[in-house]
């Protein structure tokens, strides 16, 4: 569980001035002029050019001399022995090189085995037996992907089939064990606590309502436009691996590629180039990538290994999959006291979560939400079945869209169960403005928040008491309408070292800006955008400190050799660390040059003040010096003694996590006869702090609203009994697109983080996080009079029919 | 996945045994069959299945048990190959109803691989119309022997793929668009057809 009151703060002198108690408004600032573009202006995203001109550069499109394809065989089975595999009719066709088996890995230096980031281990290639369907069997490498694709259906498994175990709670009876490599006989992981379990137990005995559910978080896939994919190119007279990969850590892969190859980092360069979406699915390290490094290490050749699209759906690491039976108790006024969930975390055939080390249920317990209570406690038990291993966080922080889920759902059930409204219900039980710093029952510090402000703006937006008298007059008629509330915290940014990590390396990230002789700047970080904007907003934040227009700062993310060590990209953490760091290397190189300024207008620093882009003698601002006549001076006239040059390198180690939060309101009609549900309205008011820039927020909230919208009405990995996957295709995994999006009504209000140097959170992920308790509370409302309490995601059409005909609404 | 139905072969019992145990019959009616051997007590194969997207060859092994004579037997499918498996257990029945014969069979079938993940919504229907495609060729086939004078040997009538193609294309259509509607979407679609047609060649 995490401390975070006896924290030491690496940064506490950058909260002064700003009170735990921020004022919230809802205008953006903006300090800089139009020309240097600083924070709050809507600059239109530098990297799209290239984007909208096919300009980009994947990893797809990277082409080497003499570059060899591979393609994988994968296995039919979910669980089954492997009794021989037979490559010798693909090794007589033309143009196969070789055909990559476990037993070649084993022999290259047990390659056959990877720990996954969660310190489990996980099968690179099979030996013995596979553990899910379309696990890697064996590789082939030819001269062309079409000669590989044709190989792999040359290539003979006998497969001797064993029993599948798909559901978990079967799995926990330990009745067929998935992992017979381990040395303890079942398929319990881990068993997780947070929070305290006798007083959540005292207020549940003296609660006057309790209300109870289970809640099944399915199994869902990121389905990023561009599948994983790498390009190795194994130098043997440099000894030297360059590698083009689909990463969003390249520096943590880096290092664990060094870790289980036994090449010294120092000669692997990871490069990862422009990345068509990550969203959790690009963090962990899969089979493949180890496959197709150890294929060029072997073959001296670049080789290319790309996904298909059913590969990438069907074994790439999963999100979500938890069985969850929460309990919510309140006073005889209604208030809530606790909070007691039971949870069942399918894992797959490992556990290959992309949480920090100390958090094998990730921040699930923040699952106290936006609500004040007196206690909670939460259990949760991680078990392996016969499925592709995972548990990455889709477009969310670690766990937290399971937490926020669970609580919101409950908390409108419990509004309902007692006949009250569930705006007001929330309101009620709000964690108030004046409670921050909030101390959480789960141990969490809520850096700031003014969830009242973000509610009643969305209730004015929506115009929630006519709606309410519309739905009184609907019902009337038989119509079916619900309205749909969503008040989440999120928690992001990780994160403070001492308690975040990925297989030990701490969650810190970095800044490294270089300023030109004429004033212009390069700035490298340790982070890597998949599409967030990162060139536009991390030179927005360098112009906000500097004054140097943001057009003049070249942002570059991705390469080993050149950015200085971060832990990438996810779990909204670029901002609120990486963004921090550009701050923090940009008051480096003003300190620097406040004395070159001194140098240059004889005066000395403590004569001087900033203004925007210069400094000025204080009460003669015409004798100043611009931030690019100060960055020439370095380079042709700095003072004796002090180094030439103007540049800083900063790692920002945040001294806590931030806490954007949002309400949501979704507003639905449902057809009686086909259970459709149609959205009606959908208002969303994000704080997510001090805004950088207004157009990449809004951008950013759009797609999170649409991938929150995916797992409640459409995206579900199914499996049938013996673990076959349903959902190959993205004919039946189904990805709304801007048909079924409806539209989408944004507002805001700005609580900045005190802690943050520019007061920012993170909202990459809150709409995502936030959206699908607001459409599923809006489904429920809608059909509470008719006894339904709870309906599963995703809600489509058959559940809602079958519950209306079960009702006789439908027949 | 269940499969269970009935045929009625215009032919009396004993042809039908006799065709439904000849791998060279056998082989003909069944749309795909690039080989069929009876090696041992055990049927030996490849079959080329096509479904949706998918198509590939499978190495497949039938073995017959519970065999009675002329009333019936029951089937174990185990079929494997680069798109996936299939592993199907079936009960034939025959009766004979006067000079004709009623098959009745009743099979439970698991699929598994990209054959199922890729082509899932196909495989009923694809199912459907492989059972379909060879009860009529082998319907076909013991008519041929049956109207053969005494000596001469019955050439064997063998399946097309175009015809299982169509086949396939109505079981989806059945499986998928209500009846009344089938018509109207036909005559529609062959309408359409016909206008591509006539601009092409304008």
């Amino acid at each position: 569980m995490p401390q975070l009151d006896d924290r030491k703060e690496p940064h506490s002198e950058l909260a002064e001035g700003v009170s735990a108690r921020v004022p919230t408004t809802d205008e953006v600032q903006i300090k800089t002029p139009e020309k240097i573009c600083g924070m709050g202006h809507r600059k239109k995203r530098k990297e799209d050019p290239r984007f909208i001109q096919g300009k980009g550069n994947y990893v797809d499109d990277v082409k080497l001399p003499g570059m060899l394809y591979m393609d994988i065989v994968r296995s039919p089975y979910a669980h089954a022995k492997i009794n021989s595999i037979d490559a010798s009719a693909a090794l007589e066709m033309d143009g196969v090189l070789a055909v990559i088996t476990g037993e070649d890995l084993k022999a290259a230096g047990d390659l056959h085995w990877m720990p996954t980031l969660m310190s489990d281990t996980q099968m690179v290639l099979p030996i013995d037996k596979v553990v899910y369907y379309a696990q890697e069997i064996c590789a082939v490498i030819a001269t062309s992907r079409y000669i590989a694709a044709d190989a792999i259906e040359q290539v003979y498994v006998d497969y001797e089939p064993l029993d599948a175990v798909v559901d978990p709670f079967e799995a926990m009876k330990d009745k067929v064990i998935v992992r017979d490599d381990k040395e303890k006989k079942t398929n319990h992981i881990w068993h997780w606590e947070a929070g305290d379990k006798a007083a959540t137990d005292a207020v549940f005995k003296d609660a006057a309502t309790v209300v109870k559910e289970k809640l099944y978080i399915p199994r869902i896939h990121v389905s990023s436009i561009e599948t994983c994919g790498m390009v190795a190119n194994y130098n043997k007279a440099r000894s030297h691996m360059q590698i083009y990969m689909t990463s969003q850590a390249p520096h943590a892969h880096r290092t664990v590629f060094a870790l289980v190859s036994g090449l010294p980092e120092h000669k692997i360069q990871i490069i990862s180039p422009d990345i068509g979406g990550g969203f959790g699915g690009k963090v962990p390290v899969y089979p493949g990538y180890v496959i197709c490094a150890v294929a060029s290490l072997v073959t001296g050749k670049p080789v290319k290994w790309i996904e298909d699209r059913s590969e990438n759906l069907q074994a790439d690491s999963f999100a979500r999959d938890y069985h969850i039976e929460a309990e919510m108790a309140a006073d005889k006024n209604g208030k809530i006291t606790g909070l007691r969930v039971k949870t069942l975390s399918d894992c797959g055939a490992a556990d290959a979560a992309a949480n920090p080390s100390k958090f094998p249920a990730g921040l699930y317990s923040i699952c106290t939400g936006s609500y004040d209570m007196k206690a909670a406690h939460v259990e949760v038990d991680g078990v392996y079945t016969t499925k592709p291993p995972g548990g990455v966080a889709y477009r969310c922080s670690f766990r937290v869209t399971e937490a926020v889920h669970m609580i919101e759902r409950m908390a409108d059930i419990m509004a309902h169960q007692l006949g009250e409204d569930p705006a007001d219900y929330r309101l009620k039980n709000f964690i108030r403005p004046d409670q921050f710093p909030y101390k959480s029952p789960t141990g969490w510090e809520y850096d700031s928040g003014n969830y009242e402000a973000a509610l009643k703006k969305a209730m004015d937006m929506i115009d929630y008491r006519t709606l309410r008298e519309e739905q009184k007059q609907k019902r009337a008629k038989g119509e079916l309408m619900g309205i749909g509330i969503s008040s989440f915290t999120e928690v992001v940014g990780a994160g403070p070292s001492k308690d975040y990590d990925i297989l030990g390396i701490k969650m810190f990230d970095s800044a490294e800006i270089r300023i030109h002789p004429t004033g212009k700047a390069m700035a490298r970080f340790g982070t890597k955008s998949q599409g967030q904007g990162h060139e536009t907003t991390y030179a927005q934040i360098i112009a906000e400190e500097l004054g140097l227009p943001s057009d003049d700062i070249e942002v570059e993310e991705g390469d080993t050799d050149t950015a200085p060590y971060g832990l990438g990209t996810y779990a909204s953490r670029s901002t609120p660390t990486a963004g921090a760091a550009a701050v923090m290397a940009s008051r480096k190189i003003k300190a620097k040059a406040k004395k070159i300024a001194a140098h240059l207008l004889e005066v000395g620093e403590g004569d001087l003040e900033w203004n925007i882009d210069r400094f000025e003698v204080k009460g003669s601002p015409d004798q100043a010096k611009t931030i690019q006549e100060i960055a020439f001076a370095a380079y042709t006239n700095h003072p004796q003694g002090m180094e030439a040059g103007l540049e800083a390198v900063d790692y920002y180690d945040p001294p806590n996590l931030t806490f954007p939060f949002g309400s949501y309101i979704c507003v639905v009609d449902i057809d009686k006869g086909t259970g459709e549900v149609a959205i009606r309205r959908f208002v969303a008011v994000d704080d997510c702090g001090h805004i950088i820039n207004p157009l990449i927020v809004e951008g950013q909230i759009h797609g999170g609203l649409t991938m929150g919208l995916a797992p409640a009405l459409y995206e579900e990995i199914v499996y049938d009994e013996n673990g076959q996957n349903l959902t190959g295709t993205l004919a039946d995994y189904l990805v709304p697109t801007a048909v079924e999006s409806p539209k989408w009504e944004l507002g805001k209000t700005i609580t900045p983080s005190p802690h943050h140097p520019i007061g920012a959170k993170g909202v990459g992920e809150s709409p995502t996080v936030g959206a699908p308790p607001a459409i599923a509370n809006a489904v429920v409302d809608a059909l509470w009079h008719l006894g339904v309490r709870h309906i599963d995601i995703p809600i489509t059409p058959p559940k809602v029919w079958k519950l209306l005909r079960d009702n006789g609404v439908t027949d | 996945m269940k499969l269970a139905g009935d045929y009625r072969f215009e032919a009396p019992i004993a042809d039908v045994w006799k065709a439904l145990l000849d791998p060279v019959v056998l082989a003909a009616v069944m749309p795909g069959c690039e080989k069929l051997e009876l090696v041992d007590d055990t049927y030996v194969g490849d079959l080329n299945i096509k479904v949706g997207p998918v198509q590939g060859l499978f190495h497949g092994k039938v073995n017959l048990s519970d065999v009675e004579e002329e009333r019936g037997y029951t089937m174990k499918v185990d079929g494997r190959g680069a798109p996936g498996f299939v592993k199907a257990t079936a009960a034939v029945k025959l009766t004979p109803e006067g000079d004709e014969t009623k098959m009745e069979y009743d099979a439970d079938a698991q699929v598994g691989g990209r054959i199922a993940s890729v082509g899932q919504r196909l495989i009923d229907a694809s199912a459907k119309a492989i059972i379909k495609e060879s009860l009529e060729g082998l319907n076909a086939n013991v008519k041929a022997r049956a109207n053969v004078a005494e000596g001469e040997v019955a050439e064997v009538i063998k399946a097309s793929q175009t015809q299982f193609a169509t086949k396939v294309a109505k079981e989806v259509a059945k499986d998928l668009i209500p009846p009344p509607a089938r018509v109207a979407l036909i005559v529609l679609a062959l309408v359409g057809v016909g206008a591509v047609i006539y601009l092409l060649l304008r």
